[in-house]
């Protein structure tokens, strides 16, 4: 077994095996092998030459690398690192001598060479600790023993890099992300401020800088030098953490209101920067410092000053500012800011006309206080307040629903009806909420928004006795704090209703309904305790752009509910109160009448072969009796009914046509379910024939509405009706295989229980009919063999008029037999006695049958076996 | 004479039997082994008769106003509760604290079925009040209709713990469903049309929540929150209430349902009919 895998691992030369009880002579081989390279080539020259001549690569011309030698391998002893000493274990190394070879424990091996026999395959066997190999060859067909496609094997070398186009075209061919920090983005030099931009701002100080707005980010904290954006007002709150207030009161920035307004003026647009010459290169302390103090930018007019109690209002060139003060004392820190408001006039492309600042100040308290401070930014065309609609015109969700109160006053006794709007947008309709101790809270309250569905609540503490002897008190508090204080009469229909439109006012319906003050009855006390508004909307307009429109609002009281004393512990020592939960809450009914989704009638499609299509087969006249059979829609009027549901030409000629609607027996829209439905209650196929049943009805998603609303009989009428591509019908709604090639279709069902006749009679009593038809006594039956049911119906139906001059032949179904079934499971040929009959347009001409016969394929699929009876004459 | 067929008849043998004759049973035999057997063989060989299809359907998922929460705080180990239960708060009342909710479903893409919930609480809190931890159950119906009528009551699972206290927490998730067998494909299935939590008992056991995720694992189908992310937002500031505010997507879901008859018959016929095709 080891010779067998030596004298294999021998014809292997740098072949991956690791076995030690190879080396000795892999070591050999390979030593050479690499000798041999390193001559040729000497790529890894190991010699100090290199240290030597590098000052002269400095000083010449460019010197052009050293050639590398094309498809060679240019590593041979990729193990011997060091220069002038021997690498362990390194037997390719030629500072090695033989004795160093032989202490060696092992030979570094790798394939440095292409390995020409690629036909062999090598198992691993784990045996304790050690590996075997057994290596085979393999003489497949398929096995390649030497690949010596150079280019297949080597790569090619490319130039190196000399000059920087060279490197932009290497990085760029083959560029990856990298971790290199993005180009900082360039400040404004625009023309004037866009929606969006930040606003640029001077300080006293000769810095450029934008005006901030504090906003918090991955926690409540206040992260400052978040820009306003221009145009667009924002509101953020943030949260200072003051960890000492001593040291922090007076000296922290962020407190001072100071730091919100001085030393800084508003460019009033980048257009400035423009008039005076300044662009991102030349711009300089001196020019900032002239752009301060010139009158182009923008100072603060007016500075507010607000605490809870009034506001005082500077001059900002009074300089005046309030600061923080700590009042060691009694801890407290005077006038710290609590919110900031910056009140920006603007005009189109001129930007920014004046700045406003408005500081409400507050005194902070206690230690290690977390502060939340608001920062607010508003743009305005004009001074003055503004009002916000609440959409225009259907309400927009989260804003508030309006709401006033109707006032008759009357003007030249005249009445006339007004509404009484608070201009205080979170003062309309409103709730109870909650304060930290579960109490309701006597300031807050939650307004009511559109769209938004609240619960909210909050408690009042009761004693039993108080349960006992206030229940008619308590529950006209509760009613109190449910309503509110402001209580409106009206709400406004649509979010932009004006108030003088009192007709587009809905009543709120039972906000004067308070519950009745009943009395503490017997054991229990009995309260409303909570409120439900109710919100009735719907989508008014366009289907692509629907506005809500509020129909109505009704304020409900809850039930009744008896509140009972409360014990715990004995002599109900335990409790000392109640909670009493007040609920409020908020529902929205959307009252819109659903969207439907009709889909068009897919295009239908028409297509035929020329008359002659079987010229050289069949006699032309005759030819054209089998095409206009096949056409037969075309020239009976009859078939002009069914246009629109049909497709014309059909049906006939396609393997994949949705046939059975040609076959449609009745054509009178009106006459056609009564007649279907009496002629074989057997067939559900039958009542599919509807021809009146809307296309478009015929959609998956509509479909149950449009079966039902035509016929309630019949699931099959989804997948039957006309015009509709077979392909469509087969999705969910049809019985899989539609296709009838299996014998458990519904379709084979249909075709042996049907009865489809097309009566003579009825053609003729047919107004455009005029002639008289002859049931001939020589009638003769003939098959239609069809290998295909699809393809039997167009000719089931098929009244045709040969367009012989003399006669003109119709041939109608009568029953349909059972007797070409030669394989009742698998194969359908379906067969149909052909009843032919002649109508003669001269009936007074006796006439001469004569026989012929004629086969015809069509479609690959269908063995027309058919025989006209050629009258002439 | 050349010949030639001038026409063509088959001819149609009938015989006929009484029905209570070897003729009929033989006949009955044969239509039995024709068409019963290979039913029989086909369904009992597993792979040619489809047993399980997968669909795609969007749920009608409406959230019913109803949640229990929990915020567990970090001073002593206390914590703060509420739901919409009233015999749940009237149990609880030492730790009930009244939120502020606000919850609206959208539907964003118009077709009649909301695509998503937004949920707002914010619940007031004492600043020496450090939040922790949160637990919630969100309670939902649930609606299917394409092929089988399914009406549940389900619920989402909220629960998220930092240790630092916070200020917010907020949530985004899909509610998607966990089936543990396969759903009918026709018919109506009513059996978890419970509401999860019976809000009409006043004794604890009904809400406490071990036993609420106890029988709610027990269910074969439920829904859960497929991971969700969070952000748990620190520095609440002073006066201001603890906020969650959850954003749970209602997205078109993947339901495996037994095959209707139907269907296993016609992927058979299918394949005779391809077999036959072939031959």
């Amino acid at each position: 077994m080891r010779s067998l895998s030596l004298s294999l691992s021998l014809s292997l030369s740098l072949s991956l095996s690791l076995s030690l009880s190879h080396c000795a002579i892999v070591r050999v081989e390979t030593s050479a092998q690499i000798s041999n390279l390193s001559t040729s080539n000497g790529t890894f020259s190991t010699t100090p030459a290199i240290v030597t001549t590098a000052s002269e690569v400095v000083t010449s011309t460019p010197v052009p690398p050293k050639p590398l030698p094309k498809n060679t391998d240019i590593g041979p002893c990729l193990c011997d690192l060091t220069i002038n000493s021997c690498d362990v274990n390194c037997c390719c190394d030629r500072e090695c001598s033989s004795e160093d070879r032989t202490s060696f424990s092992e030979c570094i091996t790798f394939n440095s060479v292409i390995d020409d026999r690629l036909c062999f395959q090598e198992d691993i066997f784990y045996a304790v600790n050690s590996k075997l190999y057994s290596n085979r060859s393999s003489n497949g067909i398929f096995c390649i023993y030497y690949d010596n496609y150079p280019s297949r094997n080597f790569y090619k070398n490319p130039d190196l890099v000399t000059n920087m186009n060279m490197f932009e075209e290497y990085a760029r061919k083959n560029s990856v992300p990298s971790f290199q920090r993005r180009p900082q983005t360039p400040k404004i030099f625009a023309e004037f401020y866009k929606s969006g931009d930040p606003i640029q701002i001077i300080y006293g100080n000769d810095t450029l800088g934008y005006l901030l707005l504090p906003r918090a980010l991955s926690s409540e904290y206040c992260t400052d030098f978040n820009p306003a954006s221009y145009l667009f007002d924002e509101t953020f709150e943030c949260v200072r953490n003051i960890q000492s207030l001593p040291s922090e009161c007076e000296m922290t920035p962020a407190l001072k209101a100071s730091t919100y307004f001085q030393d800084f003026s508003i460019i009033p647009s980048p257009g400035i920067f423009k008039d005076l010459n300044i662009t991102e290169e030349n711009i300089s302390t001196e020019l900032i410092t002239d752009l301060y103090n010139n009158n182009l930018t923008v100072p603060f007019a007016n500075v507010t000053f607000c605490n809870d109690f009034q506001c005082i209002s500077f001059e900002q060139s009074s300089h005046t500012s309030i600061l923080p003060t700590y009042n060691g004392t009694e801890n407290i820190c005077y006038n710290v800011v609590e919110k900031v408001f910056y009140e920006i006039l603007y005009k189109g492309t001129a930007g920014i006309m004046s700045i406003d600042i408005k500081i409400h100040l507050t005194d902070v308290r206690n230690l290690n206080i977390h502060m939340t401070q608001t920062f607010s930014t508003e743009f305005k065309q004009s001074k003055g307040i503004l009002m916000r609609k609440s959409g225009n015109p259907g309400y927009v969700r989260s804003e508030p629903i309006i709401a006033g109160t109707m006032e008759q006053s009357v003007t030249n006794q005249k009445t006339v009806q007004l509404i009484k709007l608070n201009l205080d947008r979170n003062n309309w309709l409103t709730l109870p909420m909650s304060t930290a101790n579960g109490e309701c809270s006597r300031t807050t309250r939650v307004p009511v928004k559109f769209g938004q569905e609240i619960r909210t609540g909050c408690f009042i503490r009761v004693s039993n006795n108080d349960l006992r002897t206030l229940c008619k008190q308590l529950q006209n508090q509760t009613t109190n704090i449910l309503l509110g204080n402001s209580v409106y009469t009206h709400v406004a229909s649509f979010g932009n209703t004006s108030v003088t439109d009192v007709g587009d006012w809905v009543p709120i319906l039972g906000v004067n309904r308070r519950p009745e003050l009943l009395p503490f009855e017997d054991r229990y006390c009995s309260l409303a305790l909570g409120l439900q508004i109710q919100v009735i909307f719907a989508q008014v307009g366009s289907i692509s752009n629907p506005q809500s429109k509020i129909l109505g609002v009704a304020y409900n009281f809850e039930q009744r509910r008896k509140i009972y004393p409360q014990c715990l512990g004995h002599f109900c020592q335990g409790t000392s109160f109640h909670l009493l939960e007040l609920v409020g809450s908020v529902t929205y009914v959307d009252a819109s009448q659903p969207v439907v989704e009709i889909i068009a009638e897919p295009p239908s499609y028409r297509f035929g072969v020329p008359f002659d299509f079987f010229y050289p087969f069949i006699n032309l006249r005759l030819s054209m009796c089998v095409l206009h059979l096949f056409y037969v829609y075309r020239s009976v009027p009859v078939a002009s009914v069914q246009a629109p549901l049909c497709p014309r030409c059909f049906c006939a000629r396609s393997s994949l046509s949705p046939l059975l609607l040609c076959t449609l027996p009745s054509v009178h829209a009106p006459l056609c379910p009564r007649r279907l439905s009496t002629r074989s209650p057997l067939s559900p196929w039958l009542l599919c024939k509807l021809p009146s049943v809307p296309v478009a009805s015929l959609h998956a998603p509509l479909c149950p509405r449009g079966f039902s609303a035509c016929s309630p009989l019949s699931p099959w009428l989804l997948c039957m009706l006309p015009s509709v591509p077979v392909t469509s019908l087969q999705a969910p709604l049809c019985p899989r295989d539609f296709s009838a090639s299996s014998p458990l279709s519904p379709f084979y069902a249909h075709f042996t229980s049907t009865s489809i006749d097309l009566s003579l009679s009825r053609l003729a009593t047919s107004p455009l009919f005029t002639y008289t038809s002859i049931d001939l006594p020589l009638s003769i039956s003939t098959h239609f063999c069809l290998l295909q049911t699809s393809m039997s119906i167009d000719l089931s139906l098929s009244y045709h008029f040969c367009m012989l001059p003399q006669s003109v032949f119709i041939i109608s179904v009568s029953q349909p037999t059972t007797s070409c079934l030669s394989d009742p499971i698998v194969c359908v040929p379906i067969c149909l006695d052909i009843y032919m009959s002649l109508v003669f347009l001269h009936p007074e001409l006796p006439p001469h049958p004569s026989i012929c016969t004629h086969y015809v394929w069509v479609n690959h699929s269908l063995l027309l076996f058919f025989e006209l009876i050629h009258f002439s004459y | 004479m050349a010949i030639y067929n001038v026409f063509s008849h088959p001819v149609l043998h009938q015989y006929k039997t009484h029905v209570f004759s070897k003729a009929t049973v033989i006949q009955v035999l044969t239509i039995l082994l024709t068409f019963i057997l290979p039913l029989i063989i086909v369904y009992r060989s597993d792979g040619l008769w489809i047993r399980e299809i997968r669909y795609r359907e969007q749920p009608k998922i409406t959230f019913k106003k109803e949640l229990i929460f929990l915020l567990h705080l970090s001073t002593n180990q206390s914590y703060v509760t509420y739901s919409t239960f009233q015999n749940y708060n009237n149990l609880q009342q030492q730790f009930l604290r009244i939120p502020l909710i606000k919850a609206f479903e959208e539907d964003i893409t118009g077709n009649g079925l909301s695509d998503g919930l937004q949920l707002n609480l914010e619940i007031p809190l004492f600043d020496s009040e450090q939040v922790v931890g949160v637990e919630m159950l969100l309670f939902f119906t649930y609606k299917l209709q394409k092929f089988s009528s399914l009406f549940m009551d389900c619920m989402a699972y909220i629960q998220h713990s930092f240790a630092v206290a916070g200020a917010k927490l907020q949530i985004f998730g899909n509610l998607q469903i966990r089936q543990k067998n396969l759903l009918l494909n026709k018919g109506t299935n009513r059996k978890y049309d419970v509401p999860i939590v019976d809000s009409s008992s006043i004794f604890s056991d009904a809400y406490d929540l071990s036993q609420i995720l106890e029988q709610y694992t027990q269910r074969n189908v439920t829904t859960e929150l497929v991971a969700p992310y969070y952000t748990w937002i620190v520095g609440r500031g002073a006066g201001r209430p603890f906020i969650i505010s959850a954003s749970i997507k209602y997205p078109e879901d993947e339901f495996v349902i037994s095959v209707p008859v139907k269907v296993g018959l016609g992927s058979i016929c299918v394949c005779l009919g391809a077999v036959h095709h072939h031959f």
